[in-house]
């Protein structure tokens, strides 16, 4: 029996976010949207899902009087991620076969 | 990139690894170190080798100062370049640890080498040299930088046992296999999409 994948990590954009989450301890705003090519009104709406599920804490502060946000992957986020990985794993072997 | 686009178990994983790639911590950003330390401390061995030994001149040692302004010209760089870093890795914190590590040993060592010689303490900079190249090799699969750091120990390990206008020549192949050479040979990676 397959487990479902992840409804809110199964999107191009937050599984993006995600995965450079969890190879880096904390990236600004501006540097995940320079990665993904996302606008910044879509990577906004995202943050804001990924944060809504516990996945990732988003930290407002300000640099130079300039606004800056840092986001930061939560244990939550890690262990759904992996469940992910391990989901999409279990299809492409299947497919394999 | 869009959020909702429909699509497969396989292009997820793309997306995964290419992600993770993209944050990857590239050696070539610390180039700019590795020459500073490697053409500066060559220049202070050169010439500290050429004012002793050549020239004859009393005082050799005194060019060893300009090391401090390596230390200014180091600590700006690095200030600058975390005012516009945009991402903390898991990997620049281990360089910090490896290379940080070395300066406060380095600079203990500098400290006692007024008592215990530094006919002594000179070897024990190439060692300490060498271990830190290694160490980053190691972490970045960089395979030049391990030879280097390698050599550098070896060198470090013979000029135990030379005297020390030897050791000055050791000292020059020690930074010029462990951080100039492999500076040199530095690429910076183009992310493949």
């Amino acid at each position: 029996m397959f487990k479902a994948l992840n409804p809110i990590l199964h999107s191009q954009l937050r599984l993006a976010i995600v995965s450079l989450l969890m190879s880096v301890e904390n990236a600004e705003f501006t540097f995940i949207k320079e990665k993904t090519g996302a606008t910044s009104g879509n990577l906004s709406i995202q943050i804001g899902k990924l944060k809504t599920a516990g996945y990732i804490e988003v930290e407002k502060s300000f640099r130079d009087n300039f606004p800056l946000t840092t986001c930061k992957i939560t244990k939550k986020g890690i262990q759904a991620f992996e469940e992910y990985v391990q989901a999409l794993e279990a299809y492409l072997q299947v497919g394999k076969k | 990139m869009e959020s909702t686009k429909q699509w497969n178990e396989k292009e997820s994983l793309h997306l995964i690894r290419s992600m993770v790639e993209s944050t990857k911590y590239q050696i070539y950003q610390d180039r700019f170190l590795y020459f500073l330390w490697g053409y500066l401390t060559l220049g202070c061995a050169v010439a500290h080798y050429v004012s002793g030994y050549v020239l004859s001149y009393a005082h050799p040692y005194r060019v060893w100062m300009l090391m401090a302004l390596g230390g200014v010209a180091h600590f700006v760089y690095l200030g600058r370049r975390k005012k516009h870093s945009k991402v903390k890795s898991y990997m620049g914190r281990v360089m910090a640890g490896i290379w940080g590590g070395m300066g406060i040993a380095i600079i203990l060592v500098l400290f006692k080498a007024f008592t215990i010689g530094w006919e002594i303490a000179y070897p024990i900079f190439m060692i300490l040299y060498g271990t830190a190249s290694y160490a980053t090799a190691m972490a970045l699969k960089y395979r030049i930088l391990m030879i280097g750091g390698i050599a550098s120990s070896i060198c470090g390990f013979i000029a135990f046992s030379q005297p020390f206008q030897y050791q000055l020549i050791l000292l020059m192949v020690a930074v010029l296999t462990s951080y100039i050479i492999p500076a040199h040979l530095m690429k910076a990676k183009i992310p493949n999409n």
